[in-house]
């Protein structure tokens, strides 16, 4: 694999690694380590002429292995690749979270910050409306562009009923 | 789990632990204390390179061109050194001429009988030239008219 190849990989995985990681450690910044010292390990691994048959699985595993070495406190180890292969099943949820991330990242401002008070700090529209000086109705709009969004970038998975301002 | 229940899952997931910014990766080299050479790095180190050769040659020939023609004085004077050449020649053939504080009119003579050429649009200005020259009529009265201001011309 040449570096250029490597590159294209880093940029491709990261944030679902980044997510992989997360729900192992529910910590951002600790995930975020986790992962780059995954790729700089495996960089190590490659540059020394060993051959990665399926990178995508080799690296999902040694950011599982490094994320279970930093929760259990081990320090002698396996080769950090080593191990079975991460579930199909959670490299589709990690993909499906760093979805989700990116279109959050890319909500206008006010439009995510009012995403973000009612989603993930559980306030009411009113109470939104409250905080920013803004009307109920104009919170409202903006949820449904949010979700709206979402979907979009999304392709459609959950369906338009899922994505009322309401729920 | 539906895909609904995967999807909400995510949502509530992603929302819960969301910061701005997070999850950006470094660039590659940074991270891997690398010097990467990517197809963008090549472009971009192709392209200094070229600009780069571009004012390196117009640097040199700016720096010949001005050094051909000696700074211009502010009045119509350049130093000079050579006797004057055989007569008759055509304005196109290379010849050496010499000025030494020679009156303009003078140099006009000269230069009519070297090249065997007429030059018109004469200033009235009473001009003194000092120069050593070598090439052909027309560069001559070009060089002339550049270090004089005047607009000398060989009629054709």
């Amino acid at each position: 694999m040449t570096i250029s190849e490597f590159e294209k990989e880093y940029q491709r995985l990261y944030m679902p690694l980044g997510m992989y990681a997360l729900r192992m450690t529910g910590d951002v910044a600790e995930a975020e380590d986790i992962v780059q010292n995954s790729f700089v390990a495996t960089w190590a691994y490659i540059s020394k002429g060993n051959e990665v048959e399926n990178f995508k699985a080799f690296i999902y595993r040694t950011v599982h292995n490094t994320a279970l070495q930093r929760q259990r406190h081990i320090i002698e180890t396996l080769p950090l690749h080593a191990q079975e292969d991460v579930p199909q099943e959670d490299i589709d949820t990690s993909e499906r979270d760093a979805a989700l991330w990116k279109a959050i990242n890319s909500l206008p401002q006010r439009c995510r910050d009012i995403f973000l008070l009612s989603k993930r700090d559980g306030l009411s529209n009113a109470a939104i409306a409250d905080e920013l000086g803004i009307s109920v109705k104009t919170v409202e709009n903006q949820m449904t562009k949010a979700f709206r969004k979402l979907r979009d970038d999304l392709h459609g998975r959950a369906g338009n009923v899922f994505f009322l301002p309401f729920l | 789990m539906t895909e609904k229940e995967k999807y909400d899952d995510s949502l509530d997931f992603v929302t819960g632990h969301y910061r701005p910014g997070a999850f950006r990766p470094l660039p590659l080299a940074k991270l891997l204390h690398i010097n990467v050479r990517t197809p963008l790095f090549r472009r971009r180190t192709v392209a200094a390179a070229c600009v780069a050769s571009v004012l390196i040659a117009c640097a040199g020939i700016g720096t010949y061109i001005y050094i051909r023609q000696e700074a211009p004085a502010a009045t119509p004077a350049v130093e000079t050194t050579i006797p004057m050449t055989q007569p008759v020649s055509t304005a196109k053939e290379i010849k050496r001429m010499t000025f030494n504080d020679t009156p303009l009119a003078e140099v006009v003579k000269e230069i009519e009988k070297v090249y065997d050429v007429r030059l018109t649009s004469l200033p009235e200005e009473e001009y003194r030239l000092t120069l050593s020259y070598e090439g052909t009529a027309e560069d001559l009265v070009a060089t002339i008219n550049e270090l004089l201001g005047t607009h000398i011309e060989i009629e054709k």
